[in-house]
């Protein structure tokens, strides 16, 4: 339904401009949702779903072309769901496989907006998947499923390393009754932990305040910013008033958070971090701090010890880095396979960032040769962080999933 | 009543959360509302509808937004895309991005989260029958 509401709003709004032949209205639209400004591209996707058969003939044999749906680029490729046709459906579903779809956090919300009963077991597999994007799309689609199996596949992503899986989590079950889950909401307008100059904890308060918003009513959140500091008295009068409305509609059921949904408290002395975001082999987030503790993922729950001067090493090595590397601070093309340097060098409160970010082809030297010893050392360095076998391995994969091989 | 506190009451009387933008006002004259692009996100925007009272209501007046320069932004224009994250991923959803002018710089790429405070205006610029922007800012440069 909301799929076929936006759909009229969007063509009603425009109406089509070749009427007298579809075919060729059909072959524009394709042309402007594929290859058109990114800003008119899903507009153009979605009009091209409202055509009917005509708009699904020219995608259909997009699809069945060599390069499938990789052709369709990243607009159309989500609003394949919004086709009637049930082989873009079919598609779409089949491209979530694809290691290499770049793709494939879009193809999992638009799947989850059109969820249908019997998919529940797909989405409910898509919980446990390496991106975190994907996840977090995911629990729409489990949610429209059987409420049981739903609930019980919801609990276990309250503790998903990621806060907006989390969150999403937490917001589904409060819908379908659970309202215990509301603690993990509360618990994050208590947030204001940052990663480098990252401010997690503020994007956390923003969107559980709007989950609150939509779960509790507007009135209930009315006079609470996300903006404000949870520790000024305003901020913790309103989230106060706010957990006792959700403690009564929760009952006996109040639960005790386990530590990863608790609000991180702030690392001491983060100078280093880089952030691994690769569409074949996940994510990793990694941070160096002064006193050489190595703190893995978003939050505090998992630190552990360096060799000392371990810290002090990778700093010598980012400084050598970026003597060679100016000013230049971002190589090839945009994507959203990530790599990205964050150093906070001795006397700087925000840290310079290199980004390294491309698509799904694989870009050998994609990484600039400067940064090689860095991300050696980070890997010889992690490595040294007594996590279990294959880590080191993890790591130096997902480093070259993304900048490419390092050199020897 | 000032219009600025005629603005302010309006904006909390919705009970706005993470939508509420008063902020403290700036050295210069007009106050700044502190905006956040994930409030923006969040709108159920549908084409042609009215937006909600309280962006309208910051229709016009200073705001200071963060954000990342969207991916691929080329060096030297006056004007790029503000997204709320560094992949740069909602370029093509009209209200995920602000569109930003600068008066007295032009662009070159930063990966970092940058801050930019200027006049904001909401409304749908349409373009051949497509909406091209719905969110606009000017602003004199980037803060970093």
């Amino acid at each position: 339904m909301r799929a076929a509401a936006l759909l009229l709003a969007f063509t009603t709004t425009a109406p089509l401009q070749d009427e007298g032949d579809p075919a060729a209205e059909a072959r524009r639209l394709l042309e402007v949702a594929t290859e058109g400004s990114p800003r008119i591209r899903t507009q153009a996707s979605l009009r091209l779903a409202a055509m009917g058969e005509d708009g699904a003939a020219v995608v259909r044999e997009r699809l069945e072309a060599e390069s499938g749906y990789l052709s369709l680029g990243p607009a159309l490729y989500e609003a394949l769901s919004a086709f009637e046709d049930e082989r873009m459906r079919v598609a779409l579903w089949e491209s979530l496989d694809d290691v290499m779809n770049p793709w494939r956090p879009a193809g999992a919300r638009a799947l989850a907006k059109t969820a249908k009963m019997e998919e529940q077991p797909r989405f409910q597999a898509l919980l446990t998947d390496r991106i975190s994007a994907v996840r977090a799309e995911a629990v729409a689609g489990v949610a429209v499923g059987d409420e049981a199996r739903a609930k019980e596949a919801l609990r276990a992503s309250l503790i998903d390393q990621n806060g907006r899986v989390r969150r999403r989590a937490a917001t589904a079950l409060a819908k379908l009754g659970e309202h215990a889950a509301l603690a993990w909401l509360i618990e994050d307008l208590r947030r204001d932990d940052s990663w480098l100059d990252m401010r997690l904890g503020r994007i956390a308060r923003a969107e559980a305040a709007q989950a609150l918003g939509k779960l509790l009513g507007r009135e209930a959140i009315a006079g609470y910013s996300s903006r404000s500091a949870p520790d000024s008295a305003e901020a913790q009068a309103k989230i106060q008033a706010l957990e006792a409305r959700c403690r009564e509609l929760a009952g006996d059921d109040w639960p005790v958070l386990p530590d990863i949904a608790r609000a991180p408290g702030e690392i001491q002395g983060e100078v280093i971090g880089v952030e691994l975001l690769s569409c074949r082999e996940g994510e990793l987030l990694l941070r160096w701090t002064t006193d050489d503790k190595l703190v893995v993922g978003e939050g505090d729950t998992d630190i552990r010890d360096l060799p000392e001067g371990s810290t002090a090493l990778l700093l010598e090595r980012a400084q050598e880095a970026l003597e060679v590397l100016g000013n230049t601070r971002a190589y090839g093309d945009p994507g959203c396979d990530l790599e990205r340097h964050h150093f906070r060098l001795p006397g700087s409160s925000r840290a310079w960032t290199i980004q390294l970010s491309k698509g799904p082809e694989a870009v050998p030297d994609l990484r600039p040769a400067a940064l090689h010893p860095v991300a050696e050392a980070m890997i010889q360095s992690a490595g040294a962080a007594g996590l279990e076998q294959g880590w080191e391995e993890q790591i130096r994969r997902t480093f070259e999933s993304l900048g490419g091989p390092l050199s020897e | 009543m000032r219009p600025v506190k005629i603005l302010l009451l309006l904006i909390c009387s919705l009970g706005l959360s993470a939508a509420a933008p008063p902020v403290a006002p700036s050295a210069a004259q007009d106050p700044v509302y502190e905006l956040s692009l994930l409030d923006l996100m969040s709108i159920e925007y549908k084409p042609g509808q009215k937006l909600p009272t309280w962006v309208r209501a910051l229709n016009g007046h200073k705001v200071r937004v963060e954000g990342y320069m969207a991916l691929g932004t080329p060096e030297g224009l006056e004007k790029f895309e503000l997204v709320w994250d560094s992949c740069g991923c909602g370029q093509s959803i009209v209200n995920h991005f602000i569109e930003v002018t600068l008066t007295e710089e032009t662009t070159a790429f930063n990966p970092d989260i940058i801050y930019v405070e200027g006049y904001f205006y909401a409304s749908e610029v349409r373009e051949d029958g497509y909406i091209v922007s719905l969110f606009r800012l000017k602003a004199p440069k980037i803060q970093i």
